[in-house]
């Protein structure tokens, strides 16, 4: 798992985003959500600044961000929905990146997520069974997905894959018996939907290395 | 007999006391019977001196009776078993101690009528005395509270013989023996008052946030509009409306205690986590509904069904797309019947039966309704944990400590784009 200065100076960034964003009107006060943000931003940014926060960060430390993600408590009349919406991708970033120790999908790595969506679709083409009707299905949302991100009309992390791309959800059940069919998958599916890429990943030479032959 | 001060033997004559997991004790290094496998739980209740008709009385209290548990003592025991295992009745291990032993122990007089009695920790469970301060794994709090006290050499020697801690020679060996023994939690403190003095209100600007919270509570079955009893009859620190529960400012808080790795689910927790992709929530989301609970499954509720939630009061909320927990009529109804009695809800039994976090302060509660029918997520709500303290606005705190919430109850996890809401805010 990787603890890198990267990831260091990203858990800074996203909390200086809600900080200074949707929590900046709000007294940091521990009995409302919001108040309870503002301590878990300053506390995941105090320690990342003083080069104190080894990750993965024990669930434990981030107990308020992964309640109110989770239940939607920032989405009250004081904040508009369509902050609270993008505060969200920050506060997904932040768990992805404090409580996974994983690493962001950014745009250098266009190239090589679009190498990893290739490989998907090529993998489902050459599948040595017929293919569900779910699976010849997401051969065109994978091809959209591409044309998305190359056009950068698609910014990591989309989210759930449910009202846009279901075909995902039955996909990601049936294709774990072809090989390498969960890694290709939850390649993709990570980079695109949970917006980190693999932990080999480091550099985008890395990420060159390991997409050249897939 | 009241499940709530049940003292039972062992065949050896050893004490045990049993709680309602709602009603468990917080304070100390005192740790419940670890009952959660079949084979320990069943050994422990078939060597307990209690009579079918006690564990029927005791069964009939916790609303657990079955088609079988009057059928024989046997019988009885399998459910009492069964809630064991299930963490809903706990049980302590009190040794040789009585609650007489509690007169043995030295008190120490403060200004302002107050009183300190020293005490064993594991004594807290055969007393339920209002105000403890304890500090286990708490050593700068401790520290400083025997500081505040400023204790003369004399009152030092009467704890130190009084506790049969280490006599060290030296006041600073003295007060370390007390400091180490609070910190393991060997010890704790009965605060005596003479009277309690709640602050007057003045006006929300100057009260913590708890002390203002609008009056008549809005939820529960009030015998007439506005309704409301003049006491809070239940025990606990949430239930105490002159205490403001609060966290520790370091960023440690509500935890759920169980782990899943989203790779490699069981099959059960697969199902749920597909029917919740299906209802459009992310997998950080699906992760954290899954570790929020147990014994998930798929229930189908028609259009027109009626959820509930608990909220707190005064945050209006702006849209339902990402509320993830709520009850059902029978869930809510299992709440009610469990926690509300005497016009009062039971904050603390909430709290613990439902997981919730402090910022949650569950005092308003919004329905809704389903706007078609669905396939939603089920499951029994796991254990959490969190560290908080409760203040007093004469400046008394609890100091910061562990609290372990129980779980138990049902929660739904619907496909939250569509539900409409019918009252509440």
């Amino acid at each position: 798992m990787p603890n890198t200065e990267e990831q260091r100076l990203d858990i800074i960034e996203n909390c200086n985003i809600l900080l200074n964003g949707i929590l900046k009107p709000f007294n940091n006060t521990n009995n409302t959500p919001e108040g309870r943000m503002i301590t878990q931003c300053r506390w995941l940014k105090e320690h990342a600044e003083n080069h104190d926060l080894p990750l993965p960060v024990d669930r434990g430390k981030l107990g308020s961000l992964l309640y109110i993600y989770t239940n939607g408590e920032l989405f009250t009349a004081a904040i508009p929905d369509k902050d609270v919406y993008a505060a969200e991708i920050n506060m997904q970033r932040i768990i992805r990146l404090a409580k996974k120790g994983q690493i962001l999908m950014k745009p250098p790595y266009t190239l090589y997520a679009l190498r990893s969506i290739d490989a998907l679709i090529r993998l489902l083409q050459t599948a040595s069974r017929p293919l569900s009707q779910y699976e010849q299905d997401v051969i065109p949302d994978l091809e959209q997905l591409k044309q998305l991100l190359d056009e950068g009309k698609i910014k990591p992390p989309l989210g759930a894959y449910g009202r846009t791309y279901p075909n995902f959800i039955k996909v990601k059940r049936s294709i774990q018996d072809l090989p390498n069919g969960k890694d290709y998958f939850y390649t993709v599916s990570d980079l695109i939907f949970n917006g980190v890429r693999p932990d080999c990943w480091l550099t985008p030479e890395d990420a060159d290395r390991e997409t050249r032959n897939l | 007999m009241q499940l709530n001060k049940l003292f039972v033997y062992g065949i050896y004559g050893e004490l045990y006391r049993l709680y309602r997991w709602h009603e468990r004790p917080i304070l100390g290094r005192i740790q419940p019977k670890d009952l959660s496998d079949k084979c320990t739980a069943s050994s422990f209740v078939r060597r307990l001196r209690m009579e079918h008709a006690d564990w029927l009385k005791v069964l009939r209290e916790m609303d657990a009776i079955t088609a079988n548990s009057d059928i024989s003592l046997y019988d009885s025991q399998n459910d009492v078993i069964n809630l064991m295992m299930r963490g809903r009745l706990i049980a302590y291990s009190l040794g040789n101690l009585d609650v007489d032993n509690m007169g043995d122990y030295p008190i120490i007089k403060a200004p302002e009528g107050v009183q300190y009695h020293f005490v064993l920790a594991s004594l807290l469970l055969l007393s339920e005395p209002d105000e403890v301060k304890s500090f286990r794994n708490e050593w700068q709090q401790a520290e400083e509270f025997l500081e505040t006290l400023a204790l003369t050499d004399e009152q030092l020697a009467i704890l130190i013989s009084g506790l049969e801690l280490r006599a060290w020679p030296n006041r600073a060996g003295r007060i370390e023996s007390l400091k180490t023994a609070f910190a393991m939690g060997q010890i704790a403190v009965v605060i005596v008052r003479d009277s309690v003095v709640v602050p007057p209100k003045r006006g929300p600007e100057d009260l913590p946030v708890e002390y203002y919270t609008p009056k008549p509570y809005t939820l529960g079955p009030h015998e007439e509009p506005g309704y409301e009893s003049p006491e809070n009859p239940h025990a606990g620190l949430h239930n105490q409306e002159a205490l403001t529960p609060d966290f520790e400012t370091s960023a440690e808080s509500f935890k759920t205690t169980r782990q899943v790795d989203m790779q490699h689910l069981s099959l059960e927790d697969d199902a749920a986590a597909e029917a919740l992709e299906a209802q459009d929530w992310n997998e950080d989301k699906i992760e954290e509904i899954l570790t929020s609970g147990d014994q998930f499954s798929l229930e189908n509720m028609d259009k027109g069904d009626k959820l509930y939630g608990f909220v707190t009061g005064g945050r209006d909320i702006s849209t339902l797309d990402n509320k993830a927990y709520w009850l059902d009529e029978k869930g809510l109804a299992d709440v009610e019947a469990e926690f509300f009695r005497q016009g009062h809800w039971d904050k603390e039994g909430v709290k613990g039966y439902l997981a919730l976090p402090c910022f949650n302060k569950a005092n308003e509660m919004i329905t809704v309704e389903l706007t078609e029918d669905q396939t939603v997520v089920k499951s029994t709500i796991g254990k959490a944990t969190e560290l908080l303290r409760y203040d007093g606005a004469d400046g008394y705190t609890t100091g910061t400590m562990g609290k372990i919430m129980g779980g138990g109850g049902t929660q739904i996890s619907p496909n939250a784009r569509r539900l409409t809401l019918l009252s509440g805010k």
